[in-house]
């Protein structure tokens, strides 16, 4: 099978969310077989056979369509390449994170015109399909996002309500007393 | 600022995406995150050793100076900024004992120049891994075996690095290069302050008490110990005597040890400076004044570059090293406030650190202490050592009578030494009358002077003789400045005749080979020019200081508030955060 073979992943239809209509979206085969679930798949059965991958959960298709150029942006040249990117056993790894996939996060998913959800989506989406590098890039941006915040920036960033008592305030304030 | 729904608690988020999250942050970020609701915490559960790497992290920052003061491998002959510039004002390190981010002050020299307790440069080893939270979705306790296991595993790595580091630290190689890029900082999680240690007692075993009742003025060296020596497992250190260390200065807080002083409040010597090695001992000195009262007098220091071919020694000094990986250049001491309790530079004790001076000579009433009965008896000090914010908050009416008190202080401190500094020039010409005197009429036909030494001989030494009969003394009058000065005829005529004495050396220069007694009058001549200098440069200053005081009656107090340069850290209980309280997985 060439690099350049493609095959599809049909979203899975929800009929009471217009924003999951069931689309089908074409993508490179190595491009997609960075996917563990799409992997999982192609190596129980012949792709071949498989015209339409059909997703088992409902993506919304403006997100699916970001993993989509995410996955085509980092396709794998040859099958080794792939199978070197694919075998790592830390779970906890750390990607580096190109300029295009910080623009991509900055620009696309958690820019304007998307919904304070998108890195969410991605993130829920990435770990679904088991496509790491990505899942990890999206943790990165949420880390990011809480570096060098207070416990009360990051309460308002994430919506955390403050459920502590007043002695356990006096204690935690007690914990930052760390300057002279 | 993005806002995302995250909601803890939200079954929306799977735990092992948000274990993913968590284990992204960093050090800070992970102690944040665990404060902001019970949830976090739950999952977070923060150790003692996640709020230590928070603060090894912080230290890194920006807002403490990051980096910076970049302190070279001490294999590096490179000049880093000496203890007192400017760039280590907000420069704070780590303490792994109290867990709070301190000045550079509060740690022995080599907790923060050390290759591997100093901050680790940007790109090694060190830096990339406090850079990320060691967070592990384990329980409490996998998390402390883990946390056990991770220490056990970096010792392992480190060994051949450090073995390479030890065995040749003297070379710039590449394998050395290699393992400083490893090592560099690898060890900062082990640092502590001094009032850790000093709790800890780490201070109390090294602590040797100087004979003071046996003292020998002459010769010091034998008998002078310094009361706190801070190289552990180290022989103690001579060191010289400075003003402070002089036999006399001792105070209950345990400034000076003897036989009824206690150690509650100690003074910490950072750095036992000046070596017994070579030259160093008459490397360029600085007077007392500039020590304890940095930057208030103006004018260039005196130089002070003295070769004695043999005695009298020059005493007294506090001595700034040449060795360029030495930070604090001289004799740095912190003291813990009696009353406030917070550890300072000496400089924000001179007021206190004069009183004590003179009570401690027991010389009977003297000036300060008649000036403090009168300012506010009930509150006079007993000897114990307080700050100059607790004296000048809790003993003066006013500012403006702070002001004139300290500056009268300063006076008295000032006419000290310059009466210190003709002492030394009376001293220098006693032993020159006996050196000379010897050469002179010492009869031994082998080594007999040129002629014309021994006609002028006498005459030469006459000045000597006639002036060092007539004692100075200095009044010491709190309600009058008037005070008396070296006669105006005397340094006149001895520098005459220690210039006659250079230019028959010059001319007979075979007399270094003749004379018993000195090597070279002409070096003779040249000490003795240094000597009267500092006398001069010094009754210059003094005029400045009081013309400085007329013109602005609030400087003097201005000066000593703003001592605590480095700031004040209160000396308190060791604080451990505490763990969840929520009950273990």
């Amino acid at each position: 099978m060439t690099s350049n073979a493609t095959i599809q992943i049909q979203n899975k239809l929800n009929e009471k969310n217009e924003s999951v209509s069931g689309k089908i979206f074409t993508i490179n085969r190595l491009a997609a077989m960075q996917s563990g679930v799409i992997r999982v798949m192609a190596q129980c059965c012949e792709l071949d056979e498989i015209k339409v991958i059909p997703l088992h959960v409902a993506i919304p298709d403006h997100t699916l369509g970001l993993i989509v150029e995410w996955l085509d942006h980092h396709k794998p040249a040859t099958d080794s390449e792939l199978a070197e990117d694919t075998q790592s056993s830390d779970s906890y790894k750390r990607v580096e994170m190109t300029e295009w996939d910080q623009k991509f996060f900055d620009d696309k998913v958690t820019g304007a015109g998307s919904n304070d959800e998108g890195l969410l989506r991605i993130i829920f989406a990435a770990n679904y399909l088991g496509i790491e590098n990505l899942l990890d890039m999206g943790v990165q941006v949420v880390a990011n996002m809480l570096k060098g915040k207070s416990a009360e920036e990051i309460r308002y960033i994430l919506k955390i309500q403050n459920d502590f008592t007043p002695e356990e305030e006096e204690a935690i304030r007690a914990e930052n007393n760390w300057t002279e | 600022m993005a806002s995302i729904i995250f909601s803890p608690g939200n079954e929306r988020v799977p735990g092992e995406i948000l274990n993913n999250v968590i284990s992204h942050l960093d050090p800070a970020a992970l102690i944040s995150l665990s404060q902001t609701s019970r949830y976090f915490r739950e999952i977070i559960r923060p150790m003692r050793s996640d709020f230590l790497q928070r603060l090894l992290f912080l230290e890194l920052q920006p807002e403490t100076s990051g980096w910076n003061p970049i302190l070279p491998s001490s294999r590096i002959e490179q000049t880093h900024p000496m203890f007192d510039h400017d760039i280590w004002k907000t420069a704070r390190y780590a303490c792994s004992g109290c867990l709070k981010l301190l000045p550079h002050i509060m740690f022995e020299e080599n907790e923060v120049s050390d290759d591997l307790l100093r901050k680790p440069f940007q790109g090694c080893v060190e830096a990339t891994k406090s850079s990320m939270a060691r967070w592990k979705p384990l329980s409490y306790n996998a998390r402390e075996d883990h946390e056990q296991a991770r220490i056990a595993q970096e010792e392992r790595e480190q060994a051949p690095f450090l073995k390479e580091y030890d065995a040749h630290w003297y070379s710039n190689r590449d394998d050395w290069q290699q393992a400083f890029h490893y090592l560099c900082g690898s060890k900062r999680a082990s640092r502590r302050c001094i009032d850790c240690k000093y709790k800890r007692g780490d201070y109390i075993e090294e602590r040797r008490v100087p004979n003071l009742q046996d003292a020998d003025e002459e010769d010091p060296d034998e008998d002078f110990t310094p009361y706190f020596e801070l190289s552990p497992g180290k022989e103690l250190e001579k060191q010289f005597r400075t003003h402070a260390h002089d036999t006399g200065f001792g105070t209950a807080n345990g400034l000076h040890a003897g036989n009824n002083e206690h150690y509650d409040y100690p003074v910490i010597v950072i750095r036992p400076l000046v070596r017994r090695q070579g030259r160093e001992r008459y490397d360029r000195a600085r007077w007392d004044l500039d020590r304890y009262y940095p930057g208030l007098i103006e004018g260039e220091p005196v130089e002070e570059w003295i070769f004695y071919a043999t005695s009298p020694r020059n005493l007294g000094y506090v001595c700034e090293t040449t060795a360029p990986q030495v930070m604090y250049g001289q004799n740095l001491r912190m003291i813990l406030c009696s009353e406030c309790r917070k550890w300072q530079i000496e400089t924000a004790f001179s007021y206190s650190l004069a009183i004590a001076k003179d009570l401690a000579r027991q010389k009977g009433p003297d000036a300060f202490r008649l000036y403090m009965v009168h300012e506010s008896p009930a509150t006079f000090p007993s000897g114990y050592i307080s700050c100059n914010h607790c004296m000048i908050d809790t003993r003066f009416r006013s500012l403006e009578s702070a002001s004139e008190f300290f500056a009268r202080m300063m006076v008295l401190e000032m006419e000290g030494v310059l009466a210190w500094s003709y002492a030394q020039i009376k001293r220098f010409c006693s032993v020159a009358i006996n050196a000379i005197g010897y050469d002179l009429w010492a009869n031994d036909p082998q080594k007999l002077l040129p002629a014309i030494i021994q006609q002028e001989g006498p005459a030469l030494i006459s000045p000597f003789t006639d002036a060092t009969r007539q004692p100075l003394s200095f009044s010491v009058n709190p309600r009058d400045w008037d005070r008396k000065r070296v006669p105006d005829e005397v340094l006149p005529a001895w520098r005459k005749s220690c210039e006659r004495l250079g230019e028959l050396s010059r001319e007979h220069w075979e007399i270094e080979d003749m004379c018993f007694g000195t090597d070279d009058y002409d070096e003779w001549s040249s000490s003795y020019q240094v000597l009267e200098n500092a006398y001069l440069y010094r009754s210059k200053q003094l005029d400045d200081f009081e013309r400085r005081h007329a013109a602005d009656p609030l400087w003097v107090i201005k000066y000593f508030i703003a001592q605590d340069r480095f700031g004040r850290v209160p000396s308190l209980p060791i604080t451990t955060p505490t763990a969840p309280t929520t009950t273990e997985e």
